[in-house]
Formats: C-alpha cells, structure tokens, sequence
C-alpha cells in the first residue's frame, strides 16, 4: 500500500541528521534510569554535540563551525559560576524537537516530547538550563515544563547573569550580540546576553543596526532551507555586522551560529564572489570561556 | 466485495484516523507562545489616563467657574409650592432613566424578610424591615457603577486564579471580539439591556397613559427577564460560531476554498479565524524579511494567507522568525498560525515516507511502524 499522498503536500528537505532524529524518536527506549547522586541543575546541551560528533555537520560542509566546544564551553561556564549541573546528554535524551515541531511533525515531536520528559522526571533537577534558544524555547513553552513537570526553564545567559562572574578579554575587540528570534522575540529575553557581555573587560559593545525586538533573524528556518532567500536574509544581517565595524557577531543560538558561520565559509572559500565580512561568527558561550581569568 | 475494495476502505479510515489525530493534537496544544503575554499595548491607567483624565476635568471645572462668573444663568420666576402634583411626574433627562428605574422598581420589590422563613422562632406572620425601597433603590445605582468600575480588578482577580502565571496579564495586551469572549459578551449584553428595560420600566405611568394594555407588572416581568433571556441567547450564538470557527478546514472544503475562493461567512471565519483580527495595516508585510529578499510585490506572505490566495508556498517559505507577530498591533500570531497549518498539512508525519532509510535499506518506515500500532 503507497504511503499518503496529498496533492498539496510540499516535501521538507531532510537533512541526514534529521532522518536519523526521526529514526531516533520513533525507536522507543522504555528503559528506567536514576542519576547517581541529586542535582539542582540540568543542563541540556541539545543536538550540538551530536551534530558534530556523529553527523559531522560542518564537516560535511566543508566548514569549520565547531559545535562541540558550544557544550563543552557552557559545562566550563557553569562550574565557573559554582553550578555542578546533571548533563542532560544524548546518551539519555533525545533531541528537543523543535525543529519537528515547526515542520510540522507532530508525531515525531509528540515521541520526542514524550521520552524527554519521562528522563527528565526521573533526572529530579529542579532548573533546566539550555545553551540553545530554540530548545529553550521548546522546553519553556512547547513542553510548558514549569507547568507540568515544576521544571523551572532557563537559558544558560539566564542561570549565569547575576552571578558576580568577571571575564576579560584577551585582546580588545567589538562585539554585536545577535539576537536569536526564539530567545528574543519569542521569549522576550534580551537583557541577559547583553548583561554577560557587559561584564567582559575589554569587549566593547555596540548594536546592530537592528536590534532587539527588531532584530534580523539569521533565516535558519528550522533547518528546511538554505535557499535563495535565508541567504539573502543572513547576507544582510552579516553585512549590518561589517557597517558596525564589529570584529565578532556574539549569538545566543548554536544555530544562528551555524548558519552564519557557514555563510562566511562559503564566502571565503568562494572570494571571486566579492563578498567578504571580515569578522567571525561565535557564540556567546564560546566566547565567554575564552575570556576566562587565567585563560589568557 | 473485492481484495482490493478492502484495502481501499482501510486505507481511507486510516487516512481519515490520522486526519483527527493531528486535528485533536492541535486542539490540545496549549498557546504555545508567550508573546502575547509580554506585550501590553495601550497605557497603564496610572499615571497615563489618571493624569489625562485629571487635567481634562480640571479644565472643563475651570470654563465652568468661568462662565458661572461672568455669564450668570438667567433665573426665571421662582416656583410655586401650591401648585398640585402633576400627572404623569416630570421625568429625569433621558440618561438618568435607568437611575429612575432602579427607585422605581425599588418600590415594587419588598425588602423584608418574611419571618416565616425561620419557622422556630414562632413569628409567622410578622416581616422583619430591611430597609426603606428609597435606601435600596439608591443603594443599586452605587452598586451597578461600581461594578462597572470594579471590572478590570475582577478579571485579574479571576485570570489570577485560573492562571497564576500570566494573571497580571488576563487580556493578553488586546481587546477581544465578541467571538472570541462569549461570556463577558454576554454579561455586557445583560448590561446594556438591564439600562434599556430599567429606562422603559421609568416611565411607566407614561407608558400607561397611552398603552393601558401595558401594566406595570408585564413591564416588571420583562425587566427581570428580559436582560437574562438575551444575555443566555448571545452565549449560546457566540458560542456556536466560536465552536464552528475553531474547527480547521477539511480537505475538501480547502480544495473548494482554493477553487473558487471564499463563498459563505461560515468558510471566512474557520479560515481565517486567527487572522482575522487583521486590520491590514500592512506591517508585517514590510518587516517580514523573507518578502524583503524574495518578491518585491509576489510574495506578500500575511498578506496572501489572509485572502488565501496562497497554494501553500507562502506558508513554506515563512522562517518562522517571529518579526511579523512583534510589529502587529494586533498581536496576531501569524507563526502559530504557520505552525498549525503545516502540521495539518503534513497530518503530522514526516513527509517521504516512502525514502526513510529504513524503506530503502529493505525495513519499515516508522510512519507504517506507527500506523501499525
Ligand atoms: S501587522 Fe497585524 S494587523 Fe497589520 S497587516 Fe499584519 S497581521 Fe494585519
Ligand atoms: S515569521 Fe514568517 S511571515 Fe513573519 S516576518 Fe518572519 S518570515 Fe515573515
């Protein structure tokens, strides 16, 4: 028997990592599990590291985005701050699904949806805090943690702002925070990245042409596209970025940094384009290790 | 009935199970977004409209002592006090009928509280006296203008008990068409035709003097129920058109509304029915970037998916980034609307069941495994 066909149905592109998100949520794990000791905090690093560590995304893509050091940078920042938080990992988690969610993928979603929040029932965490936007979203809104679970949800600039943290920078530059649209827009949060960066010695911070509410999304279009159009979108936004005269773009979102890192790769490997911003995309997290005390 | 008849029929309930499923799940979703919540349009009452509305009166007092001082009113002659009562009595302005109306009806209705109630204290048939019908009748107005007052403070009274987390914001920052409200609809409907039958029942000994027919106790019986019957009615009218507007498209209803466009009220209102609020001032149309960088007057996304003149693609090309929703005055959440409309297009799964890996490596796709189940 064929599968479903409606006339009107548009095929979603599919990238590998996504068909095997799928394939991951729909192999039921019905297995228990117990932390070894009680944590407070949880933290979810998302499909960062499994992006990289066994997609290799950026490698596939010839770029050199490295999305693992975003995790390994947030658990840095943590500890740092005297937080010793459960990592919520893929060995036990699935992905959020925020992407299947906006593709329209309830069925997936609803799978996903359904095994994290077993795991995070017997994790016993009271705060779960994501260096990712749009699974902060996801978890805040489309889970509604707090309300069912009691989970309080936080994004990693939230659990760090506030904390008497100090960092310098190793040299001085010009930094834009670019807002993620999930942080933002959706969540209305876009004091405490800028609050984080604030507390950099030597980073210098100045706002893009739009900001805040108004800001430019980096057109990731939860992971459908890479067309025409989210390029011009993140064209625009980058080059916002070289009118400012930044030396780093900071975003909040493992995918703002992804989409944007890979459009500048593409421009440098292309230069006969003529296109060219010369500064780096990083992410928030990735660049407050860097500036840690006795780093530099 | 053939092999192949069967399978058919299978096929369709399936197809039928899976269309409700996704149809229920979005119905169970709960707001998924919070931006509502976090936009208040409008001014706060203190210290905006208190102070607009305190130099206003205070304007409006001084022309008064003005013209009092430099234009007396004439005074005509002074009346007289032996003159008899007249019939009918002379009448309030217009706008003070209902006032009029509660001493009246005050008058009709016995504040006492029969004794008989309270059959063993032995009193049958003495009445305990509340209270005179001038002090109760009075008494009404200050009660009715004070509920009119009191009626924000309710809501967040009430919006704080349901939803403890958003009840300091129980309008979500937008006033609501009667549709979307039937309840407080109905209460506003009870009011305006309580004032209308107070002010009709105020006048009733005019009334008399020309519609004999028209005695007091039919007007007492309509003023009662009157407000109740119409309030119950407009509840249950809202309500039915809210319940119908809820209710997503079905697929053929879609094929007919991209055939030949919107044919009755019923189709405009589901369509539409979080979009509709839409006063297209157009701009989310001039934010959204993806119309910015694609067609400079093709591709107008909101503006297209409100006079459906979209065949799906518009509503594909959207990357969901939330910039139209934060410049509607309107708040509409066009991502939502995004969100719901593609899981309803997908039912739900994952498209290209038929590629999945596991089809092409010889196994099931997780789409059968789950239709399985
Ligand atoms: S901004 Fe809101 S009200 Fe204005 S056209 Fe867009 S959807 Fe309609
Ligand atoms: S959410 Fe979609 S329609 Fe709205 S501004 Fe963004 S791309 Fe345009």
């Amino acid at each position: 028997m064929s599968s479903r066909t409606k006339p009107y149905a548009r095929t979603i592109p599919h990238p590998l990592f996504e068909r095997l998100i799928v394939e991951d949520a729909m192999n039921k794990d019905e297995s228990s599990w117990k932390p070894e000791r009680p944590h407070e905090y949880g933290y979810f690093p998302g499909c960062v590291d499994f992006m990289d560590v066994e997609v290799k995304f950026t490698h596939l893509n010839k770029g050199d985005a490295d999305h693992a050091s975003i995790a390994a940078a947030s658990i840095k920042l943590l500890n740092y701050a005297n937080i010793d938080p459960l990592i919520l990992d893929m060995n036990m988690f699935k992905c959020s699904g925020h992407d299947q969610l906006w593709q329209g993928q309830l069925e997936v979603f609803d799978a996903l949806k359904e095994h994290n929040m077993r795991r995070l029932k017997e994790s016993g965490i009271k705060i779960l805090t994501c260096s990712c936007a749009e699974c902060y979203r996801t978890f805040a809104v489309d889970y509604d943690l707090p309300g069912k679970l009691g989970i309080k949800v936080e994004h990693i600039t939230q659990t760090l702002q506030g904390r008497g943290l100090k960092f310098k920078a190793p040299e001085n530059v010009t930094v834009a925070y670019h807002d993620p649209c999930r942080l933002g827009r959706m969540m209305g949060e876009y004091e405490a990245p800028r609050d984080l960066i604030q507390l950099v010695d030597g980073a210098t911070m100045v706002e893009l042409e739009n900001n805040k509410e108004r800001a430019l999304c980096c057109g990731v279009s939860s992971m459908m596209y890479c067309n025409d159009a989210t390029k011009a979108v993140r064209r625009k936004r980058l080059d916002q970025g070289t009118d400012a005269g930044i030396d780093l773009m900071l975003g909040g979102c493992p995918k703002c940094y992804m989409h944007m890192q890979c459009m500048l790769n593409e421009e440098r490997m292309n230069p006969e384009d003529g296109h060219h911003h010369d500064y780096e995309m990083m992410d928030l997290m990735q660049f407050l290790v860097a500036c840690l005390e006795g780093e530099n | 009935m053939s092999e192949d008849d069967l399978t058919e029929m299978i096929y369709e309930h399936q197809e039928e199970q899976l269309d409700l499923d996704t149809i229920n799940k979005l119905e169970n979703r709960e707001d998924h977004s919070v931006l509502e919540a976090d936009m208040i349009k409008g001014e706060p009452l203190y210290p905006h409209e208190v102070t607009r509305d305190g130099v206003f009166t205070l304007y409006i007092m001084a022309l008064l002592f003005y013209l009092t001082a430099f234009v007396p009113p004439p005074l005509h002659s002074a009346a007289d006090p032996t003159a008899g009562t007249a019939y009918p009595p002379p009448l309030p302005d217009w706008y003070l009928l209902w006032a009029f109306g509660c001493l009246k009806v005050a008058w009709d209705i016995k504040m006492t509280i029969p004794l008989s109630m309270l059959p063993f204290l032995g009193l049958e048939d003495i009445e305990l006296f509340l209270m005179s019908a001038k002090v109760w009748g009075t008494l009404v107005q200050g009660l009715i203008v004070n509920l009119v007052i009191a009626v924000p403070f309710i809501d967040r009274a009430i919006g704080a008990l349901i939803d403890p987390q958003y009840g300091d914001v129980v309008n979500r920052g937008h006033e609501r068409r009667p549709v979307e409200d039937p309840v407080r609809a109905a209460i506003g409907v009870y009011g305006i035709v309580m004032i209308v039958m107070l002010s009709i029942f105020s006048i009733n000994a005019n009334i008399a003097l020309y519609y004999p027919q028209v005695t007091t106790d039919i007007l007492m019986v309509l003023t009662v129920w009157g407000p109740i019957v119409l309030a119950i009615m407009t509840y249950v009218f809202l309500d039915r058109r809210r319940s119908e507007g809820a209710k997503p498209l079905t697929d053929e209803e879609r094929f007919d509304l991209y055939v030949n466009g919107i044919t009755d009220r019923r189709m405009q209102r589901i369509y539409e029915f979080k979009l509709n609020r839409c006063y297209q001032c157009g701009l989310c149309d001039d934010i959204c970037p993806v119309r910015d960088m694609e067609g400079e007057h093709e591709l107008n996304i909101i503006y297209n998916t409100f006079q459906n003149e979209h065949d799906g693609t518009a509503m594909w090309s959207c990357i969901t980034c939330g910039m139209c929703t934060a410049v509607c005055p309107q708040n509409i959440e066009y991502i939502d609307y995004v969100l719901e409309q593609r899981a309803l297009f997908t039912m739900g799964a994952s498209s290209d069941s038929d590629t999945t890996i596991p089809n092409i490596i010889g196994g099931e796709s997780p789409k059968a495994v789950l239709n399985h189940e």
